[in-house]
Protein backbone atom coordinates (compact mmCIF):
# COMPACT_ATOMS: atom_id res chain seq x y z
CA UNK A 1 0.00 0.00 0.00
CA UNK A 2 3.32 2.33 0.89
CA UNK A 3 4.13 1.70 -2.71
CA UNK A 4 1.13 2.69 -4.43
CA UNK A 5 0.68 6.07 -1.86
CA UNK A 6 3.82 6.47 -3.42
CA UNK A 7 3.62 6.27 -6.53
CA UNK A 8 0.22 8.24 -6.73
CA UNK A 9 2.45 11.17 -5.09
CA UNK A 10 4.94 10.91 -7.87
CA UNK A 11 1.99 10.76 -10.65
CA UNK A 12 0.48 13.95 -9.00
CA UNK A 13 3.64 15.98 -8.71
CA UNK A 14 4.42 18.24 -11.07
CA UNK A 15 7.52 18.37 -12.72
CA UNK A 16 9.40 21.68 -13.71
CA UNK A 17 10.53 20.70 -17.40
CA UNK A 18 13.22 23.80 -17.06
CA UNK A 19 13.85 26.30 -15.45
CA UNK A 20 15.37 30.13 -16.17
CA UNK A 21 17.11 33.20 -14.26
CA UNK A 22 15.20 35.83 -14.60
CA UNK A 23 16.23 39.35 -13.17
CA UNK A 24 18.20 36.88 -10.58
CA UNK A 25 15.00 34.96 -9.81
CA UNK A 26 14.42 31.44 -10.72
CA UNK A 27 11.52 31.13 -12.58
CA UNK A 28 10.68 26.90 -12.69
CA UNK A 29 8.11 26.25 -15.84
CA UNK A 30 6.09 23.32 -14.85
CA UNK A 31 4.95 20.67 -17.15
CA UNK A 32 1.02 22.15 -16.87
CA UNK A 33 2.65 25.04 -18.83
CA UNK A 34 4.12 22.95 -21.07
CA UNK A 35 1.39 20.55 -21.73
CA UNK A 36 -0.99 23.41 -22.24
CA UNK A 37 1.23 25.22 -25.04
CA UNK A 38 0.42 22.00 -26.71
CA UNK A 39 -3.37 22.06 -26.12
CA UNK A 40 -2.83 25.67 -27.33
CA UNK A 41 -0.17 24.44 -30.33
CA UNK A 42 -3.70 21.97 -31.06
CA UNK A 43 -6.44 24.39 -30.79
CA UNK A 44 -5.03 27.21 -32.64
CA UNK A 45 -3.49 24.73 -35.40
CA UNK A 46 -7.12 22.92 -35.74
CA UNK A 47 -8.50 26.42 -36.00
CA UNK A 48 -6.54 27.43 -38.72
CA UNK A 49 -6.67 24.42 -40.39
CA UNK A 50 -10.81 24.70 -40.51
CA UNK A 51 -10.86 28.28 -41.50
CA UNK A 52 -8.58 28.28 -44.32
CA UNK A 53 -10.26 29.02 -47.82
CA UNK A 54 -13.54 30.15 -45.90
CA UNK A 55 -16.37 30.66 -48.46
CA UNK A 56 -19.58 31.95 -48.63
CA UNK A 57 -21.14 29.24 -51.06
CA UNK A 58 -20.26 25.89 -51.68
CA UNK A 59 -18.47 25.19 -48.24
CA UNK A 60 -15.93 22.01 -47.60
CA UNK A 61 -16.76 20.01 -45.04
CA UNK A 62 -14.05 21.41 -43.34
CA UNK A 63 -15.50 24.72 -42.55
CA UNK A 64 -18.92 22.71 -42.36
CA UNK A 65 -17.21 21.63 -39.38
CA UNK A 66 -15.81 24.86 -37.87
CA UNK A 67 -19.26 26.30 -38.57
CA UNK A 68 -20.73 23.99 -36.46
CA UNK A 69 -18.42 23.68 -33.52
CA UNK A 70 -18.25 27.98 -33.53
CA UNK A 71 -21.89 28.11 -34.08
CA UNK A 72 -22.91 25.25 -31.72
CA UNK A 73 -20.39 26.79 -28.72
CA UNK A 74 -21.29 30.07 -28.88
CA UNK A 75 -25.36 29.38 -28.74
CA UNK A 76 -24.67 27.03 -25.62
CA UNK A 77 -22.32 29.68 -23.89
CA UNK A 78 -24.96 32.71 -24.46
CA UNK A 79 -27.94 30.97 -23.67
CA UNK A 80 -26.02 30.45 -19.97
CA UNK A 81 -24.42 33.78 -20.06
CA UNK A 82 -27.80 35.94 -21.22
CA UNK A 83 -28.39 38.42 -23.24
CA UNK A 84 -26.62 41.27 -21.44
CA UNK A 85 -23.38 38.93 -21.57
CA UNK A 86 -23.12 38.73 -25.40
CA UNK A 87 -19.37 40.26 -25.36
CA UNK A 88 -17.85 37.63 -23.20
CA UNK A 89 -18.80 34.88 -25.27
CA UNK A 90 -15.78 34.33 -26.96
CA UNK A 91 -13.61 34.33 -23.79
CA UNK A 92 -15.92 31.56 -22.36
CA UNK A 93 -16.09 29.35 -25.07
CA UNK A 94 -11.76 29.87 -25.31
CA UNK A 95 -12.27 28.49 -22.09
CA UNK A 96 -14.40 25.95 -22.69
CA UNK A 97 -12.31 24.44 -25.49
CA UNK A 98 -9.41 24.89 -22.86
CA UNK A 99 -10.23 22.81 -20.44
CA UNK A 100 -11.67 20.38 -22.54
CA UNK A 101 -9.23 19.46 -24.05
CA UNK A 102 -6.87 19.61 -21.27
CA UNK A 103 -9.20 17.16 -19.82
CA UNK A 104 -9.08 14.67 -22.35
CA UNK A 105 -5.53 15.24 -23.12
CA UNK A 106 -5.24 12.56 -20.71
CA UNK A 107 -6.09 10.05 -22.91
CA UNK A 108 -3.15 10.84 -25.22
CA UNK A 109 -0.34 9.97 -22.72
CA UNK A 110 0.13 13.23 -21.52
CA UNK A 111 -0.70 14.95 -17.62
CA UNK A 112 -3.67 17.44 -18.46
CA UNK A 113 -2.58 21.11 -17.10
CA UNK A 114 -6.14 21.39 -15.25
CA UNK A 115 -4.60 18.58 -12.86
CA UNK A 116 -2.18 21.17 -11.55
CA UNK A 117 -3.56 23.85 -8.80
CA UNK A 118 -1.76 26.30 -10.39
CA UNK A 119 -3.78 26.23 -13.87
CA UNK A 120 -6.95 26.12 -12.20
CA UNK A 121 -6.50 28.84 -10.25
CA UNK A 122 -4.73 30.68 -12.74
CA UNK A 123 -8.62 30.01 -14.94
CA UNK A 124 -10.62 30.85 -11.78
CA UNK A 125 -8.85 34.47 -10.92
CA UNK A 126 -9.43 35.32 -14.72
CA UNK A 127 -13.32 34.31 -14.41
CA UNK A 128 -13.23 36.40 -11.36
CA UNK A 129 -11.75 39.26 -13.02
CA UNK A 130 -13.70 39.23 -15.40
CA UNK A 131 -16.93 39.15 -13.54
CA UNK A 132 -16.33 41.54 -11.52
CA UNK A 133 -15.22 43.59 -14.62
CA UNK A 134 -18.22 42.79 -16.06
CA UNK A 135 -19.92 44.25 -13.57
CA UNK A 136 -18.28 47.08 -13.26
CA UNK A 137 -18.30 47.82 -16.89
CA UNK A 138 -22.44 47.27 -17.23
CA UNK A 139 -23.15 48.85 -14.26
CA UNK A 140 -20.59 51.51 -13.30
CA UNK A 141 -18.33 51.34 -9.94
CA UNK A 142 -21.83 53.16 -7.99
CA UNK A 143 -23.93 50.40 -8.67
CA UNK A 144 -21.36 48.04 -8.45
CA UNK A 145 -20.52 48.99 -4.52
CA UNK A 146 -24.19 49.08 -4.32
CA UNK A 147 -24.41 45.43 -5.16
CA UNK A 148 -22.25 44.23 -2.07
CA UNK A 149 -25.37 45.88 0.42
CA UNK A 150 -28.24 43.90 -1.44
CA UNK A 151 -30.67 42.63 -0.74
CA UNK A 152 -29.88 43.87 2.80
CA UNK A 153 -26.63 45.68 4.37
CA UNK A 154 -26.47 42.63 6.77
CA UNK A 155 -25.18 40.23 4.00
CA UNK A 156 -22.35 42.87 3.41
CA UNK A 157 -19.30 40.60 4.66
CA UNK A 158 -21.03 37.84 2.62
CA UNK A 159 -20.94 39.34 -0.71
CA UNK A 160 -17.51 40.36 0.18
CA UNK A 161 -16.32 36.90 1.24
CA UNK A 162 -18.07 36.04 -2.69
CA UNK A 163 -15.32 37.12 -3.99
CA UNK A 164 -13.00 35.04 -2.66
CA UNK A 165 -14.62 31.79 -2.67
CA UNK A 166 -16.45 32.01 -5.91
CA UNK A 167 -12.82 31.58 -7.85
CA UNK A 168 -11.60 29.59 -4.85
CA UNK A 169 -15.33 27.22 -5.19
CA UNK A 170 -14.71 27.29 -9.01
CA UNK A 171 -10.55 26.33 -8.49
CA UNK A 172 -11.12 23.58 -6.44
CA UNK A 173 -14.15 22.18 -7.78
CA UNK A 174 -11.80 22.09 -11.26
CA UNK A 175 -8.94 20.63 -9.69
CA UNK A 176 -10.48 18.24 -7.27
CA UNK A 177 -12.42 16.45 -9.91
CA UNK A 178 -9.62 16.36 -12.56
CA UNK A 179 -7.60 14.73 -9.66
CA UNK A 180 -10.33 12.76 -7.87
CA UNK A 181 -10.77 11.29 -11.46
CA UNK A 182 -7.07 10.57 -12.11
CA UNK A 183 -6.72 8.86 -8.38
CA UNK A 184 -9.68 6.60 -9.17
CA UNK A 185 -8.05 5.54 -12.26
CA UNK A 186 -5.22 5.03 -10.55
CA UNK A 187 -6.45 2.59 -8.12
CA UNK A 188 -9.02 0.89 -10.83
CA UNK A 189 -5.54 0.28 -13.08
CA UNK A 190 -3.95 -1.32 -9.73
CA UNK A 191 -6.48 -3.48 -9.29
CA UNK A 192 -7.74 -4.76 -12.70
CA UNK A 193 -5.35 -3.90 -15.15
CA UNK A 194 -7.24 -4.74 -18.25
CA UNK A 195 -10.55 -3.72 -20.07
CA UNK A 196 -11.99 -2.32 -16.96
CA UNK A 197 -9.39 0.67 -16.83
CA UNK A 198 -10.74 1.53 -20.65
CA UNK A 199 -14.35 1.58 -19.52
CA UNK A 200 -14.16 3.62 -16.70
CA UNK A 201 -11.47 6.12 -19.14
CA UNK A 202 -14.69 6.89 -21.22
CA UNK A 203 -16.44 7.90 -17.62
CA UNK A 204 -13.24 10.07 -16.15
CA UNK A 205 -11.65 10.91 -18.97
CA UNK A 206 -14.20 12.05 -21.63
CA UNK A 207 -17.69 12.32 -19.52
CA UNK A 208 -16.30 14.22 -16.19
CA UNK A 209 -13.48 15.88 -18.25
CA UNK A 210 -16.19 17.76 -20.79
CA UNK A 211 -18.67 17.92 -17.93
CA UNK A 212 -15.98 19.83 -15.58
CA UNK A 213 -15.33 22.18 -18.70
CA UNK A 214 -18.89 22.73 -18.77
CA UNK A 215 -19.53 23.36 -15.80
CA UNK A 216 -16.57 25.67 -15.23
CA UNK A 217 -17.86 27.67 -18.04
CA UNK A 218 -21.54 27.21 -16.98
CA UNK A 219 -20.78 29.12 -13.73
CA UNK A 220 -18.35 31.61 -15.28
CA UNK A 221 -21.21 32.48 -17.20
CA UNK A 222 -23.79 32.68 -14.22
CA UNK A 223 -21.68 34.89 -12.16
CA UNK A 224 -21.62 37.32 -15.55
CA UNK A 225 -25.04 36.93 -15.82
CA UNK A 226 -25.74 37.81 -12.41
CA UNK A 227 -23.30 40.57 -12.19
CA UNK A 228 -24.56 42.43 -15.52
CA UNK A 229 -27.79 42.26 -15.01
CA UNK B 1 1.20 18.81 -5.85
CA UNK B 2 -0.73 21.71 -3.90
CA UNK B 3 2.21 23.90 -4.45
CA UNK B 4 1.30 26.97 -5.41
CA UNK B 5 3.62 29.13 -7.73
CA UNK B 6 2.80 32.32 -8.99
CA UNK B 7 5.50 32.70 -11.86
CA UNK B 8 3.52 29.30 -13.22
CA UNK B 9 0.04 31.45 -12.61
CA UNK B 10 0.96 34.25 -14.43
CA UNK B 11 2.84 32.19 -17.51
CA UNK B 12 -0.62 30.00 -17.88
CA UNK B 13 -2.90 33.52 -17.51
CA UNK B 14 -0.79 34.92 -20.34
CA UNK B 15 -1.31 31.13 -22.16
CA UNK B 16 -5.09 31.58 -21.66
CA UNK B 17 -5.01 35.11 -23.14
CA UNK B 18 -3.05 34.59 -25.72
CA UNK B 19 -5.24 31.24 -26.51
CA UNK B 20 -8.31 34.00 -26.26
CA UNK B 21 -6.49 36.24 -28.47
CA UNK B 22 -5.50 33.25 -31.13
CA UNK B 23 -8.96 31.72 -31.21
CA UNK B 24 -10.45 34.93 -31.61
CA UNK B 25 -8.45 35.07 -34.97
CA UNK B 26 -8.14 31.60 -36.31
CA UNK B 27 -11.77 30.71 -35.40
CA UNK B 28 -14.37 32.93 -34.14
CA UNK B 29 -13.68 35.57 -36.50
CA UNK B 30 -13.71 34.09 -39.27
CA UNK B 31 -16.29 31.90 -39.27
CA UNK B 32 -18.62 34.64 -37.73
CA UNK B 33 -17.57 37.27 -40.50
CA UNK B 34 -18.57 34.08 -42.87
CA UNK B 35 -21.85 33.79 -41.44
CA UNK B 36 -22.46 37.31 -41.23
CA UNK B 37 -22.29 37.76 -44.82
CA UNK B 38 -24.24 34.90 -45.61
CA UNK B 39 -26.92 36.51 -43.57
CA UNK B 40 -26.08 39.56 -45.83
CA UNK B 41 -26.78 37.87 -48.83
CA UNK B 42 -29.44 35.81 -47.66
CA UNK B 43 -31.35 39.00 -46.57
CA UNK B 44 -30.37 40.64 -49.22
CA UNK B 45 -32.17 38.22 -52.03
CA UNK B 46 -34.92 37.79 -49.68
CA UNK B 47 -35.32 42.00 -50.37
CA UNK B 48 -34.72 41.54 -53.67
CA UNK B 49 -37.34 38.72 -54.31
CA UNK B 50 -39.90 40.73 -52.38
CA UNK B 51 -38.79 43.70 -54.38
CA UNK B 52 -39.47 41.70 -57.59
CA UNK B 53 -42.62 40.36 -56.06
CA UNK B 54 -43.81 43.42 -55.97
CA UNK B 55 -43.09 44.66 -59.20
CA UNK B 56 -44.55 41.61 -60.23
CA UNK B 57 -47.78 42.66 -58.43
CA UNK B 58 -47.58 46.32 -59.80
CA UNK B 59 -47.47 44.67 -63.13
CA UNK B 60 -50.18 42.45 -63.28
CA UNK B 61 -52.23 45.23 -62.04
CA UNK B 62 -51.81 47.02 -64.78
CA UNK B 63 -52.00 44.40 -67.33
CA UNK B 64 -55.17 43.92 -65.21
CA UNK B 65 -56.17 47.50 -65.99
CA UNK B 66 -55.12 47.73 -69.20
CA UNK B 67 -57.72 44.35 -70.58
CA UNK B 68 -59.89 46.11 -68.38
CA UNK B 69 -59.65 49.18 -70.31
CA UNK B 70 -59.46 47.65 -73.63
CA UNK B 71 -62.62 45.48 -73.10
CA UNK B 72 -64.49 48.91 -72.56
CA UNK B 73 -62.45 49.95 -75.67
CA UNK B 74 -64.09 46.86 -77.78
CA UNK B 75 -67.62 47.38 -76.25
CA UNK B 76 -67.44 50.72 -77.20
CA UNK B 77 -66.09 49.77 -80.95
CA UNK B 78 -68.51 47.02 -81.15
CA UNK B 79 -71.97 49.15 -80.25
CA UNK B 80 -70.43 52.25 -82.91
CA UNK B 81 -69.73 49.50 -85.27
CA UNK B 82 -73.62 48.13 -84.79
CA UNK B 83 -74.79 51.53 -84.74
CA UNK B 84 -73.37 52.30 -88.35
CA UNK B 85 -74.19 48.86 -89.48
CA UNK B 86 -78.02 49.97 -88.25
CA UNK B 87 -78.15 52.83 -89.72
CA UNK B 88 -76.62 52.05 -93.54
CA UNK B 89 -79.11 49.18 -93.57
CA UNK B 90 -81.98 51.73 -92.99
CA UNK B 91 -80.78 53.96 -94.93
CA UNK B 92 -79.76 51.12 -97.88
CA UNK B 93 -83.66 49.78 -97.37
CA UNK B 94 -84.90 53.38 -97.27
CA UNK B 95 -83.17 53.48 -100.70
CA UNK B 96 -83.94 50.76 -101.77
CA UNK B 97 -88.13 51.18 -100.96
CA UNK B 98 -88.11 54.75 -102.71
CA UNK B 99 -86.25 53.38 -105.83
CA UNK B 100 -89.07 50.72 -105.75
CA UNK B 101 -91.76 53.11 -105.27
CA UNK B 102 -90.23 54.97 -108.01
CA UNK B 103 -89.95 52.34 -110.47
CA UNK B 104 -93.45 51.46 -109.75
CA UNK B 105 -94.56 54.95 -110.46
CA UNK B 106 -92.56 55.04 -113.74
CA UNK B 107 -94.28 51.54 -114.87
CA UNK B 108 -97.15 52.54 -114.07
CA UNK B 109 -97.20 55.75 -116.11
CA UNK B 110 -95.61 53.58 -118.73
CA UNK B 111 -98.05 51.39 -118.81
CA UNK B 112 -101.24 54.02 -118.35
CA UNK B 113 -99.55 55.73 -121.48
CA UNK B 114 -99.38 52.26 -123.40
CA UNK B 115 -102.96 51.26 -122.54
CA UNK B 116 -104.18 54.90 -123.73
CA UNK B 117 -102.21 54.44 -126.83
CA UNK B 118 -103.68 50.79 -127.31
CA UNK B 119 -107.20 52.35 -126.36
CA UNK B 120 -106.96 55.37 -129.10
CA UNK B 121 -105.80 52.92 -131.34
CA UNK B 122 -108.59 50.35 -130.96
CA UNK B 123 -110.94 53.35 -131.13
CA UNK B 124 -109.79 54.83 -134.66
CA UNK B 125 -109.64 50.61 -135.71
CA UNK B 126 -113.13 50.18 -134.64
CA UNK B 127 -114.27 53.70 -135.96
CA UNK B 128 -112.70 52.75 -139.35
CA UNK B 129 -114.66 49.27 -139.33
CA UNK B 130 -117.52 50.88 -138.38
CA UNK B 131 -117.16 53.53 -141.09
CA UNK B 132 -116.40 50.56 -143.40
CA UNK B 133 -119.27 48.61 -142.37
CA UNK B 134 -121.88 51.54 -142.59
CA UNK B 135 -120.32 51.97 -146.38
CA UNK B 136 -120.73 48.44 -147.19
CA UNK B 137 -124.56 48.74 -145.68
CA UNK B 138 -125.55 51.72 -146.47
CA UNK B 139 -124.31 51.15 -150.00
CA UNK B 140 -122.32 54.35 -151.32
CA UNK B 141 -125.09 57.04 -151.59
CA UNK B 142 -124.96 57.61 -147.99
CA UNK B 143 -122.56 60.88 -147.98
CA UNK B 144 -120.08 62.08 -145.75
CA UNK B 145 -122.48 63.78 -143.07
CA UNK B 146 -124.47 60.13 -142.27
CA UNK B 147 -121.11 58.80 -142.10
CA UNK B 148 -120.06 60.96 -138.94
CA UNK B 149 -123.65 60.99 -137.79
CA UNK B 150 -123.49 56.68 -137.68
CA UNK B 151 -120.13 57.30 -136.16
CA UNK B 152 -121.25 59.62 -133.44
CA UNK B 153 -124.47 57.76 -132.48
CA UNK B 154 -122.24 54.24 -132.64
CA UNK B 155 -119.33 56.34 -129.98
CA UNK B 156 -122.87 57.33 -127.92
CA UNK B 157 -123.71 53.93 -127.42
CA UNK B 158 -121.06 52.51 -127.01
CA UNK B 159 -119.60 55.36 -124.37
CA UNK B 160 -123.03 55.02 -122.50
CA UNK B 161 -122.57 51.36 -122.11
CA UNK B 162 -118.92 51.01 -121.21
Amino acid sequence: MGNLAEELMEQLECETVFSFSLGGYEVNIYESVVVTWIVMAILILFSIILTSNMKVHNISKRQALAETIVTKLTSMVEGMVGPHGKSYVTYLTTILLYIGVSNIIGLFGLKPPTKDLNVTLALALMSIILVEAAGIYQNGIKKWLHKFVEPIAVVTPINILEIVTKPLSLCMRLFGNVLGAFVIMELIKMVVPYVLPAVFSCYFDLFDGLLQAYVFVFLTSLYISEAVE
Amino acid sequence: MLSISPENIIVTVVNLLVLFIALRIFLFKPVQKILEQRQKEADKELNEAKQQLEEAENLKTQYEEKIEETEVQRKKILEEARKNANQEYQRIVSDAKREAKTVKAQAIAKAEGEKAKIVKKAEKEIADIVVDAAVKISGAKSGEEIDSNLYDKFLEKAGGKS
